[in-house]
Parts: structure tokens; C-alpha cells; sequence
């Protein structure tokens, strides 16, 4: 589970926010080397406050910390909110490599280039009703305008 | 010489009352809870020494090994039966540990009267070292202050070093988001409170020696212990320390002016810490 906004444990490191995620020991392919592996940049602030890294970062830690449950199936909540353009396109960069682990990975999101060049599958959904779904390779963006704005 | 002698032993009491503040600040620390019956909790530590004594016949050092786990069992379970059920909004916990405390110092009185008593730890109480003619320093403070110290830096060590501490911390920060990531939170707070039961319990044990107890000497106990906090800063036990000792020097120093005045003098030093510097020495905290 990756909550929207992030919400890391502010008093707490970036390397005890991951080991809280993994304190479970549910067994999986994901240890802290495999998510240090995966966000190379958190490995090099690992002792540092979660606090002190940027957005971008702090996502990352939110997605490692999820990942350390080694979840059958992992939820992310609007990863790209209030984050750069550039920075959202690395973090949805290292999806794949999730799910060639045998994760699958619902993502909620916003922007849609985003959206469709990660996922395999997509719903559109408002006010709780699915609107369009199907295969990503065979929505093109404006069946998904005209399902939202009806045009 | 004096005045040496004045300062040396406000510091070694200082560490009685870091005691005192240390398990008030690590509830508050974990969970938001002021415990207003933590008080009473040191006075019902001290009864469990003393009948632990009497019926083992042992020495008031040796009955901890039979008071620090019974209360921090006691702690534990009085969290997860009752405590946990008031957490979530401010007002609720105070009331509770309110009624808690009122409840407590009835229950000490009705099984154990109103009579004073005290622990007796035989020779070393009255033993010391003398530095100069004119300078001792009684051996007891000062084996209570290295306690303290001791059980600060353990209390240390615990929270940052270990992963029940992490987790402590964490549940601190987000409790939800710590629930989501498989911590147990109830069972968290538990261990909080029975770890500062237990811490109680020593502090419980050394005032005992210090002076007679009765059923309703809680209270002063926990103005002493805010006071602690206070001053040193929420959230932040080696603040926690420098409060206690702060509080006890200018006891001390109080007592020195005028044998009425201890009292006083350490409420007057923490309305000045309040005035001047609101937040505390070492503040850790920033809700």
C-alpha cells in the first residue's frame, strides 16, 4: 500500500521507514538490498530523515516501504501528486521491474500518458461508476476524453 | 562550601524527578496520553516494594526484581483493558487517568490505612563520602542519580537502536499509516505504559527510601514529574533529564534560603522556563 501524500514516518529514517515495512518477514523476492537496488538514489541517504529528501525521493521510500511487505499486490494512490513531470516518469520507469517480480500493481492516477504507458489494463472511473476499460494498448486518449467529458 | 554542597545535592535529586518525568514522557511521547494518575502509580510501586520486603524479607533494591515486572505487567494490562479505549481525542485520557488516580489513592487507603511508612534501606542510607571537612555526599543520592542516568540512556538506547523503539516511533508519527504496515498498535501502546511502569517503579522505590509515603502523596509526585517534562522539553528524554535536574537544584538552592521555601522555588524556576523559553530546554516535539 502506497498512501496518497506519502506519509513516511517523519522521526524516522529512510532506511528504518523501509525496515518498518518489511517487519513482518513476510518472505518474498523484496529485501532492503532489492529496494536500495531499485531506487539507487535512497541508498546513498539511507541514514538521513525521511524529511529531508525531496518529493520525488519520499516517493520512492513510500513505494520501498510497501514493497519490503512483499505484497501479492501492491496499491499506489497517486503517486505523481505534486511531483515534477520528470520525476513522475522515473519513479512509473521502475514499475515494470515490480512486476517482472510477480507483484501485481494497481496504480490510481491522474495523468493519463502515465497511466497508459505503465499499465497493462485500465479502468476509467467517476463518481464511483466505471465509465471505459479495456486493454491500455487499445484505448486510444480520446475514447478515454469522450468517456470523461462526453465530447 | 556551602553553597557546593547546596548545588551537588539539588543535581542528585534532580535525577530522582528525571525519573519521575521519564515514564510521563515516554506515554506522552508514544501516544498522546498525559497519564494524570502516573502519580499514583509511583506510590502504588512503593506499597508493592514495601509488602514485597516484608514478605521476603528483602532489601528494598533486591524487592525490584519482583516490583518492576509485576507493574509493568500491571501497566501493560491496565493499557490494553482500559487506557486504549480513551485514546484518539485529548480530553478523554485526561479524564480517565483522572478518575484512575482519584480511584487508586481510595483503594491504597482503604487496604492500607492512612499511616505513613517507608522503605528502609539499612546502613547506606546514612553512609557517605567526604570529599573535604566540609564537603559529603551521601552515597544513596548519588547511586540514585546514576540510576537515572542510567535508565535515561537505557530508555535511549531502547527507542532509537532497537525495533520495538522504531516501532514506538513510528506508531508516534502516523499511528494509522503504522497500523497499515502490520504494527499492532494497542499492543504497542501497551508496552509503552508497561515500560514506563517500570521505570516508575524504580522511581517509586528511591523516593520511598527518600521519605515517608502515604495514599495521597501521589499528586505532588506528578506536579514534580510535568515540571520535569516540562522544562526539559516534550519529547525529549535527555530534556527530560536537564528538567529534573533543573528542578532540583532550585529545590535545593529553595531550601537553602528558607526550610519552607523548596516547594516554591522549583514552581517559581518552571514559570520562569515557561515564561522565557515556553517550549522547554531541549524540545524534540513540534505538535
Amino acid at each position: 500500500m502506497v498512501p496518497e501524500g506519502r506519509r513516511l514516518f517523519s522521526s524516522l529514517t529512510v532506511e528504518e521507514n523501509l525496515r518498518i515495512g518489511g517487519q513482518l518477514g513476510r518472505p518474498g523476492p523484496w529485501t532492503l538490498q532489492r529496494v536500495l537496488e531499485l531506487f539507487p538514489m535512497l541508498a546513498e541517504r539511507r541514514s538521513q530523515a525521511s524529511t529531508s529528501l525531496s518529493g520525488g525521493q519520499q516517493q520512492m521510500v513510500a513505494i520501498g516501504r510497501a514493497l519490503m511487505s512483499n505484497p501479492r499486490l501492491l496499491l499506489c494512490d497517486e503517486i505523481s501528486l505534486g511531483l515534477a513531470p520528470i520525476v513522475v516518469r522515473d519513479i512509473f520507469q521502475r514499475l515494470p521491474t515490480i512486476v517482472a517480480e510477480g507483484t501485481a500493481v494497481v496504480v490510481v492516477e491522474q495523468d493519463v500518458v502515465q497511466a497508459l504507458a505503465a499499465s497493462t489494463y485500465l479502468y476509467c472511473l467517476q463518481e464511483g461508476r466505471v465509465l471505459l476499460e479495456g486493454a491500455s494498448s487499445s484505448l486510444s486518449r480520446e475514447a478515454i476524453k469522450a468517456a470523461y467529458f462526453g465530447v | 562550601m556551602e553553597l557546593a554542597h547546596v548545588i551537588i545535592q539539588g543535581v542528585l535529586l534532580g535525577g530522582l524527578y528525571a525519573l519521575f518525568a521519564a515514564g510521563l514522557s515516554l506515554i506522552f511521547g508514544v501516544m498522546r496520553l498525559v497519564n494524570i494518575a502516573h502519580g499514583d502509580l509511583i506510590v502504588v510501586a512503593a506499597y508493592m516494594a514495601y509488602f514485597t520486603m516484608q514478605a521476603l524479607g528483602v532489601g528494598p533494591f533486591t524487592s525490584l526484581f519482583v516490583v518492576v515486572p509485576a507493574i509493568a505487567v500491571l501497566g501493560y494490562a491496565l493499557q490494553r483493558g482500559l487506557l486504549n479505549f480513551a485514546l484518539g481525542d485529548e480530553l478523554p485520557p485526561l479524564l480517565v487517568t483522572f478518575g484512575l488516580s482519584v480511584i487508586i489513592q481510595n483503594v491504597l487507603l482503604i487496604l492500607f490505612t492512612h499511616d505513613s511508612r517507608r522503605l528502609y534501606a539499612g546502613p547506606i542510607e546514612m553512609a557517605s563520602w567526604k570529599f573535604t571537612p566540609d564537603l559529603a555526599v551521601g552515597v544513596l543520592p548519588v547511586i540514585q542519580f546514576v540510576v537515572a542516568v542510567a535508565v535515561i540512556g537505557g530508555l535511549q538506547l531502547v527507542f532509537y537502536r532497537t525495533t520495538l523503539g522504531r516501532a514506538f516511533r513510528a506508531t508516534s508519527d502516523d499511528p494509522d499509516i503504522a497500523q497499515l504496515m502490520g504494527i499492532e498498535n494497542r499492543h504497542i501502546f501497551a508496552l509503552a505504559m508497561a515500560l514506563s511502569l517500570a521505570v516508575v517503579a524504580v522511581a517509586g522505590v528511591f523516593i520511598a527510601i527518600r521519605t515517608t509515603f502515604n495514599p495521597f502523596y501521589g499528586p505532588q509526585l506528578l506536579i514534580f514529574g510535568f515540571e520535569a517534562v516540562i522544562m526539559g522539553g516534550l519529547g525529549s528524554l535527555w530534556g527530560t533529564l536537564a528538567g529534573g535536574v533543573l528542578l532540583g537544584l532550585a529545590q535545593a538552592i529553595g531550601g537553602q534560603i528558607n526550610v519552607g521555601l523548596p516547594f516554591t522555588a522549583g514552581h517559581v524556576a518552571f514559570l520562569l522556563v515557561l515564561i522565557v523559553r515556553p517550549q522547554g530546554l531541549f524540545p524534540k516535539v513540534s505538535v
